[in-house]
């Protein structure tokens, strides 16, 4: 009877019944929590489409993260066209472009590219820009028809220049190119490493077959129908991480999180690269850093079908191979892949960075993978790198000692800007209209580079050098012996003019690079020769050579000259450029006599020696070098 | 002489249960206000000097407000009870449940920001939903007087 009124009297208790209530509730649920923990604690990432969940789903837990990756232009590689998105110049000015006119403008909140007649300019076609790709150099502009196939359209907007370009500009081609030359479908091309959990779904492989089968010839983009989906338009968390629906339902468990908060294993659910051995670290960026085709014939039929197969922490090579100088061409040009590497193998396109890495002593000595230098989540957007990397702080993590090196403690006297990666990643890869660093990480070799027709650290920054004086420093640096110095010919400007396509790009870049050890004499020497590179047949070699000119032209302040380099169009009409090419020497001081005729590249007073560079040109490797993206 | 002191005392020893019980929601909740206050103002300084550990750790950013917000409110709630509780004798055995809980819910969230992951507060947090419990409590008990008779 007494403990009957206590009871009562607690059970009336609202503290009592409260505590009692929550106690019961945390018994409950912990208990419940603990054993499903227990039962996910090993749950493997899952790999079907069905199982990416988009950016959105990581963000309630990875704030950071997912703010450090939406200020990245990973995540604005594919977009829907919006005002948001699309930072062309939409304004009605028609733009010339291998003698078509087009006009991009905007129309009830469309953005549309008219095609216009050449002679009267009419109206020939009207096409809406449905999505955009890119928006870090350069943008380019989507259309969709009714067999869902999405077009690459021929303009593309230069960022950095703010202007349209057409394609034939943008890629490594000669002046001799149609105005359709780089019709592309986005859909079996560049789906693939813009997009985030891709499903191309032809629709129609099997009529195409069918066919083909049959000894029809037609051309396999326009045939083709596509149904193509994604999880997630541009690179987003879970190309890098896998498919996170069974992360995101494990760790709504707390205890789990909890429980991974406070261990040192890897949650089993995700892929981290910082977890993975530094092959499979690699791997994760390679799968697009890394030009491949599928690993085995079959597989390429399963992309179109339903996506590629490699998950973020897969082992790339069972999905795909890398292009390699070797890889045979299905069709087409059978040296395409060839050229796309110097000739001793080095990556010579960018999107190749993968094949360099496993080239590099770095990687296969020293096990450095893409995230010792570059960040997904930190650093500039441009690169993804920080300041200090980028002046290469992470190569100190493993040559402790480098600063004592005769050639490192030279040039840190000399020019205390110089870093590890101007001499040890040279720039010497083209892409998107830049010429970027090489990631096959090595010592200089300047000999052998210019044995193998390549540009070099050395005389890409010292440009009125030869390969030979390069050598010697080298060598005396090394403690060997002084060589005898066999051509005083700048080894940037005989490539300049005498290289391939690939090596006059390069040279043209590197001639006028802000960090180059040319003094201004030096710069304004080389001016004339920057002007007949002006006039090569590659427009891409044309806007480097004048890009480095304006340079020149700016650090010797000559505002005439940079205001008449202006007028230069190097995708303009023959008659155009050469009317520009007279103002701009018009403009440029005139030559001194020259005491240094850079190996006979200038006569005695200063001017350009035709006859040497037509010499040097006669040399050239004439091979058309077509490169795209 | 005990009449002396007790003329002298903050706290009559003929104080009641609900006397004591305001007396000291009062003081804590101006002391708790003085500090939930200042909490802010240090804030506002963080941003005042762009922070990046307080900044740009979203979570921690976000605990370290509703600690502050839960300090300040839960002190006025404080200030509130001991100014009624004197029409409510019987919600007296509320006051402790209430500091309790007013101390301890903003106390979790500021230690959740302190060592926290970047999606989960640190363990510290439990402190929260215990305080939110006790604080549950003290409103329930504050319900009870409300309705019962005087």
């Amino acid at each position: 009877m007494r403990y009957g009124r206590y009871a009562h009297a607690m059970f009336r208790s609202i503290p009592f019944l409260a505590c009692t209530l929550a106690a019961l509730l945390l018994c409950g649920l912990g208990g419940w929590w603990a054993w499903d923990a227990q039962a996910q604690h090993s749950a493997p990432p899952p790999r079907d489409r069905d199982a990416f969940v988009g950016s959105n789903t990581c963000l309630s837990c990875h704030a950071d993260h997912h703010a450090s990756w939406k200020r990245t232009y990973h995540r604005t590689m594919t977009q829907e066209a919006s005002h948001q998105s699309v930072q062309g110049a939409f304004d009605g000015q028609v733009v010339n472009a291998w003698g078509v006119p087009v006009r991009p403008l905007q129309r009830e909140g469309k953005y549309l590219f008219e095609y216009l007649d050449p002679n009267t300019k009419a109206v020939q076609a009207t096409v809406e820009v449905s999505r955009t790709v890119g928006s870090h150099r350069y943008q380019q502009y989507l259309s969709k028809d009714a067999d869902g196939r999405y077009a690459r359209m021929h303009l593309i907007w230069h960022i950095g220049d703010q202007r349209w370009v057409h394609y034939n500009g943008a890629f490594l081609y000669d002046d001799a190119q149609s105005f359709n030359q780089h019709s592309a479908v986005w859909n079996p091309n560049c789906i693939f490493c813009h997009n985030t959990g891709v499903n191309p779904n032809i629709t129609n492989e099997d009529a195409l077959l069918k066919r083909a089968m049959q000894g029809e010839r037609f051309n396999y983009l326009n045939a083709a129908h596509w149904d193509s989906e994604v999880a997630e338009l541009g690179i987003a968390c879970e190309s890098c991480h896998g498919p996170g629906a069974t992360h995101a339902a494990a760790n709504r468990n707390p205890v789990r999180r909890y429980w991974q908060h406070f261990s040192d294993e890897p949650d089993a659910t995700i892929t981290n690269p910082r977890r993975l051995t530094p092959a499979r670290s690699a791997e994760v960026c390679g799968q697009c850093h890394g030009q491949r085709t599928p690993a085995k014939l079959e597989m390429a039929s399963e992309w179109l079908r339903s996506g590629p197969s490699y998950r973020a922490g897969d082992v790339l090579a069972e999905h795909v191979s890398l292009v390699q100088p070797d890889t045979p061409v299905p069709t087409g040009d059978a040296n395409l892949f060839r050229l796309r590497f110097w000739k001793d193998g080095t990556p010579r396109l960018s999107a190749y960075e993968m094949q360099g890495l496993l080239q590099s002593d770095c990687y296969t000595k020293g096990g450095a993978t893409c995230i010792g230098c570059h960040e997904a989540h930190g650093g500039t957007p441009a690169g993804m790198i920080t300041e200090d990397n980028r002046a290469g702080a992470s190569c100190v993590g493993c040559h402790q000692d480098a600063a004592a090196l005769p050639a490192h403690a030279a040039h840190a006297k000399a020019s205390p800007t110089t870093n590890c990666v101007d001499c040890h990643m040279p720039k010497m890869v083209y892409g998107v209209m830049e010429i970027h660093r090489t990631h096959r990480i090595r010592a200089p070799d300047p000999l052998a580079a210019a044995g193998t027709q390549q540009p070099d650290a050395c005389t890409t920054c010292h440009g009125n050098r030869s390969a030979a004086w390069a050598a010697d420093a080298v060598s005396v640096w090394r403690g060997g012996a002084v060589p005898e110095t066999t051509s005083s010919m700048p080894e940037n400007l005989r490539q300049l003019f005498s290289g391939d396509p690939v090596q006059r790009a390069v040279a043209a870049k590197l001639a006028g690079s802000e960090k180059s050890a040319l003094v201004n004499a030096e710069r304004a020497a080389q001016l004339p020769l920057l002007f007949a590179a002006m006039e090569d047949g590659y427009p891409a070699v044309r806007r480097f050579a004048q890009q480095s000119a304006k340079v020149s032209a700016d650090k010797l302040v000559l505002p005439q000259l940079a205001t008449a380099l202006q007028g230069f169009d190097f995708i303009g009409p023959p008659a155009q450029r050469a009317q520009a090419m007279q103002a701009i020497r018009a403009a440029a001081l005139a030559p001194q006599p020259a005491s240094d005729l850079l190996g006979g590249l200038l006569d005695a007073s200063g001017h350009a020696n035709v006859a040497k560079l037509a010499e040097l040109r006669a040399e050239a490797d004439t091979t058309a070098i077509n490169i795209g993206e | 002489m005990s009449q002396k002191k007790n003329t002298h005392s903050a706290a009559p020893l003929t104080e009641t249960a609900a006397e004591t019980s305001a007396r000291k929601s009062l003081r804590y909740g101006f002391t708790a206000l003085l500090l939930f206050v200042a909490g802010g103002l240090t804030l506002e300084f963080l941003h005042l000097i762009k922070a990046p550990w307080y900044l740009e750790n979203h979570l921690r950013r976000e605990l370290w407000v509703l600690a502050h917000a839960h300090g300040a409110l839960l002190a006025l709630f404080n200030l509130i009870y001991s100014a009624l509780l004197p029409r409510m004798a019987a919600a007296a055995n509320a006051g402790m449940w209430l500091r309790w809980g007013a101390a301890l819910v903003p106390t979790g969230f500021f230690l959740g920001g302190i060592g926290n992951a970047e999606g989960d507060p640190s363990l510290a947090i439990v402190l929260t939903p215990i305080g939110a419990l006790a604080v549950l409590i003290a409103l329930a008990l504050c319900v009870k007087a409300a309705w019962g008779r005087s």
